[in-house]
């Protein structure tokens, strides 16, 4: 991409909401480079939801184009064209389904069986994120509303990590997210309006290069002392701090874009009380927008809540009080009706981000919500049966050659990973020949 | 099925005596023998090859956990306690790192432990915040050098404060690299030796050195079990009792040697456990083996139990974490916890339970002489935790004294089972343990269930707002049960029958290895386990004693 070099980044602070939004791209590239970027998608959200759906109340009755909406699919009825909804495909890698949330979590973005030792595989929006997510300060995100610690659940992948994570950047490295707004908002968007003089830039980032390798240059020292089980913690710590030493010096302050208030104490912690719960789900999904507005990263992976979450929706307007994996195992007519009801509230979430996008010029008089693939989807098909084939995926915005505006159904023997090859390939035009373990083909019909 | 109904009628005389002779038959091996089991009682081995789940038999980088690791990952509580020691700072940088996960039972286990390039950004900023707090003004509590040309002072510098940071002496080649980095970003002014210093910190920060305790094999290829040196045994003390690094104190012990002295060893960890620094003992091993958070998040229903609010939630985790760091300072025997006639309460908690005040807003220590209430499973944190927003949940309770005090592996469904959710309580009259008795009617179900609901059992004299309570809706509460094979009559036997558990005294021990080692356990911990417990139990059996013969053993004490 073609950069004018003419143009200084300039950030402005403090004026929540109402600075003028200046499209990154389109201020920085030339002419013929935008005319390559035009309706491409370069962006990807997504985003996990989890204890499975209610299939009658999430199902479209027929495929094509002309269904009706269901319940829970009703708060993207406005953007009915932008979004396809697919159904029949599965996690036909995982065998042994006695761990199914820590199975349907971990395999979620990445399309392996995750095994013991903390082991998965590479995710798909990391796959992405290597290949182009390098324009932006940070390649990707990965943000959760995790409520606390806790161990999680029964069987040989019961260390929390399963349900926690859904973006790894290899098979041994879980990238666990950040769930405290506060600490996100100070780390990402808080901003240094350094007054140093170039002079002093250059020099406080040669000495940071000059720490970096000699740090670097330690790792290699111990590595050569290590056995074959222990490599990989020093490569997994040798591999970042060479990304870091890439950006030193890098002018990370943000283009223009608004910047949100701190947020609030209350919101700063993760809330105990479920009465809090409502605002930290607004400021956490403004942080999403915001990262994407301001051209932080491209790549975001949101846990709405973590695997086999006990999250509660006690709260207006839900004011249910079972929590959620409760409901899942519940059964009967007013457990189903409750589950339902907070399926289509974490729609509604979620296209509160899509709306949001849609509100955000990109190049060439798109959008970002063209320009982002965002996909919505769960780690169970069923939470009562524990259930991981015919998932609930829905794929919004996006570009690409992706078909959008349908209830797809895919073909039998369509795994998670041949849908995400498909996201890649046809979404993002990566070209890539697989993905996960099933992944060797695109599916067809989307 | 009337025939099941039947032998599952917990009231009926007939049943007692046809369980009694099932379960030695159907219970302990149905729930081991059927695929994808092991025995309850028995901790699930990772290293074991039985692995049921998630292996595509490749078995190519499989992962062990078991094994001792040779670089071990600070975790977030380690980070800030140790930059707090090490430069006696106030900020806290780890609160903003993205939180640990939980392993096989804490979050300080080496192989549970990674570094994301989220974290990694994260300790570089942190290393710069920290080297930044150094400034002209208080330059002199760091270095008594006064001026930048002064090579010998710096290299002496180098060598006193790194062996601090990276918890070791620095090699001559350590500190020439450290220094070169250092001189090279010293300008020239008055700033030299500022910036002279703050580049050593930034250096010494960053390092592996710093946010791993490392533990080196001779021979990785093929590594031998070998005592460990006297600075990595200090770490491994000091990370036990203290989550931090070692102090001066024990430097010099391990500098002259004495630490790896029975007398040494044992002297500087009885002291280290009077240390108020202890107190990570509460946070990092009592609070997360008797998951004294989850109460901080438990939302029960407001309508049915309104006097359960926000203030009696956080004094019930309260009274669990002052009541276990009691007992890691008190000398009675660690199996009282279940039937300990005191605990620590508020007026607010001990309004709520019933019992008399204290006559104070902080927790004191009470006597509880409600017979029932007594011993740590009657604390409301547990109690309420484990129950549904509307109903106490018997399996739920059943499974959380499992995995926390008999140690048991997290249990497997059948494979292939369709699990039927209990029928809508509205509809029925039942109690919960009414309709839970149909739901495990089914002989898959009825194995597992049979050794999982007892102590759920013995629990439903509590609701789940934890309060006392005789009848579950219109019906009486049944707090009997059978405890492998011999029968309780309310929670009080049921208590006594798991307090002469030999495995729950071999689990207590299992906790304090897994906790003071930073891993998951194997089959070859078993034994020591119960050597440990065995030796404890003749010498009094508290709790700080446990830990300290722990500390004396070869098991801490190699690698």
């Amino acid at each position: 991409m073609k950069i004018n070099k003419n143009f200084s980044r300039r950030q402005f602070l403090g004026t929540s909401g109402t600075a003028i939004i200046l499209p990154f791209l389109e201020s920085m590239m030339t002419r013929e480079a935008i005319a390559q970027e035009a309706n491409k998608a370069k962006r990807m959200l997504c985003y996990f939801t989890s204890c499975g759906v209610m299939m009658d109340k999430w199902k479209p009755a027929i495929l094509g184009d002309a269904y009706t909406m269901t319940q829970i699919l009703q708060p993207l009825e406005s953007m009915r064209k932008d979004f396809s909804v697919i159904s029949n495909v599965s996690n036909l890698v995982s065998k042994d389904l006695v761990s199914a949330h820590s199975i349907g979590t971990a395999g979620w973005l990445t399309g392996v069986d995750p095994k013991p030792g903390i082991q998965a595989g590479i995710s798909a929006e990391q796959v992405a994120a290597q290949k182009i997510g390098g324009m932006t300060p940070y390649r990707s995100l990965q943000l959760s509303q995790r409520l606390g610690n806790r161990a999680t659940e029964i069987g040989a992948l019961s260390d929390s990590t399963y349900c926690d994570v859904i973006s790894w950047a290899d098979t041994k490295t879980p990238l666990i997210p950040q769930s405290n707004p506060r600490a996100i908002f100070d780390t990402y968007f808080s901003g240094t309006n350094s007054n140093d003089s170039e002079k002093e830039k250059a020099e406080r980032a040669a000495r940071q290069k000059s720490v970096l390798d000699a740090t670097l240059s330690q790792l290699q020292t111990l590595k050569n002392k290590l056995g074959k089980d222990d490599t990989y913690k020093v490569d997994q710590y040798m591999t970042a701090l060479r990304e870091i030493e890439k950006d030193v010096g890098k002018v990370t302050s943000m283009t223009t874009c608004p910047i949100i208030d701190r947020p609030e104490a209350e919101t700063a912690s993760l809330p105990g009380m479920v009465s809090a719960y409502p605002a930290y789900y607004a400021v956490m999904h403004k942080l999403i927008v915001l990262a994407f507005q301001c051209d932080m990263t491209r790549f975001i992976s949101f846990m709405f809540s973590p695997g086999r979450s006990e999250r509660s929706f006690n709260f207006a307007p839900l004011n249910i009080v079972e929590n959620m994996h409760d409901l899942s195992h519940g059964g009967g007519a007013d457990n189903n009706a409750k589950q339902a009801l907070i399926q289509a509230y974490e729609m509604k979430m979620f296209a509160s981000i899509l709306q949001s996008l849609k509100e955000i010029p990109d190049i060439n008089g798109s959008t970002m919500f063209d320009t982002t693939i965002s996909v919505y989807g769960n780690e169970l098909s069923s939470g009562g049966g524990h259930t991981v084939s015919d998932l609930p995926l829905v794929v919004a915005g996006g570009g690409g050659s992706l078909k959008l505006g349908h209830h797809i159904k895919a073909e039998n023997g369509t795994d998670l990973a041949n849908f995400w090859l498909t996201i890649l390939n046809n979404g993002l035009g990566l070209g890539l020949p697989s993905f996960g373990t099933l992944g060797t083909k695109v599916m067809a019909g989307l | 099925m009337k025939t099941i109904n039947r032998l599952l009628d917990f009231r009926s005389y007939k049943f007692k005596i046809i369980t009694l002779s099932i379960i030695s038959s159907l219970s302990l091996e149905s729930c081991s023998k059927a695929p994808n089991r092991v025995n309850l009682g028995d901790e699930k081995y990772a290293s074991d090859s039985n692995l049921p789940s998630g292996n595509n038999g490749d078995g190519a980088g499989t992962v062990n956990l078991t094994r001792n690791v040779s670089v071990h990952r600070l975790n977030n509580r380690e980070y800030n306690a140790t930059v707090r020691d090490l430069l006696q700072t106030a900020l806290q940088p780890a609160d903003n790192f993205p939180t640990d996960t939980i392993g096989s039972h804490f979050d300080n286990e080496g192989g549970s432990l990674s570094i994301s390039p989220t974290l990694a950004k994260y300790y570089f900023t942190a290393a710069i915040s920290l080297s930044e707090e150094i400034t002209q003004a208080n330059l002199s509590k760091y270095t008594s050098c006064t001026v930048a040309t002064d090579t010998a002072c710096l290299t002496k510098f180098i060598q006193t404060f790194g062996a601090r940071a990276w918890r070791r002496p620095l090699e001559a080649a350590e500190v020439t690299a450290l220094a070169t980095v250092s001189q090279a970003a010293a300008a020239g002014g008055s700033a030299a030796l500022l910036d002279y210093v703050r580049q050593t910190v930034f250096q010494l920060l960053l390092s592996p050195n710093f946010v791993f305790r490392v533990e080196l094999d001779a021979n990785p290829a093929n590594p031998a079990q070998r005592k460990l040196n006297a600075y990595e045994l200090a770490s491994r003390l000091s990370y036990f009792l203290w989550s931090s690094m070692p102090d001066a104190a024990l430097f010099a012990a391990a500098a002259d040697g004495s630490i790896l002295t029975d007398a040494g060893l044992q002297a500087h960890a009885k002291r280290m456990l009077e240390d108020s620094k202890a107190v990570s003992l509460v946070k990092g091993f009592g609070s997360i083996w008797l998951h004294t958070d989850k109460v901080r998040r438990t939302n029960l229903d407001p309508g049915l139990f309104p006097k359960f609010t926000p203030k009696v939630r956080e004094a019930m985790a309260v009274e669990t974490e002052s009541f276990i760091a009691d007992f890691l300072k008190n000398d009675v025997d660690v199996s009282e916890m279940l039937t300990a006639d005191f605990s620590f309460m508020n007026d607010e908690l001990a309004a709520y339970y019933g019992l008399p005040l204290p006559n104070s807003a902080t927790h004191v220590r009470v006597e509880v002489q409600d017979v029932p209430r007594q011993g740590v499973l009657s604390h409301g944190s547990f109690l309420t935790a484990t129950s549904a927003a509307t109903r106490t949940s018997i399996v739920r309770r059943g499974a959380h004294v499992l995995e926390t005090f008999l140690c048991s592996p997290k249990l497997d469904l059948p494979a292939g089972l369709v699990v039927e959710p209990l029928p809508d309580k509205a509809a029925t009259d039942k109690t919960v343990r009414q309709t839970l008795a149909d739901h495990v009617a089914l002989p898959a179900c009825a194995g597992c269930h049979l050794i999982i609901d007892p102590p759920g059992f013995a629990m439903e004299a509590f609701g789940a707002d934890g309060l006392r309570r005789t009848k579950d809706g219109v019906n009486p509460v049944d707090s009997t049960g059978s405890y492998k094979g011999t029968p309780f009559a309310d929670v009080m036997d049921f208590r006594t029958l798991l307090q002469k558990d030999q495995i729950f005294r071999t689990c207590v021990a299992k906790k304090v290895i897994a906790y003071g080692l930073g891993r998951a356990l194997g089959s070859a911990d078993e034994a020591v386990a119960l050597a440990l417990d065995q030796s404890n139990k003749a010498a009094g059996g508290s709790l700080h004693s446990l830990i300290t013969k722990f500390i004396l053993s070869t098991t801490f004490r190699s690698r």
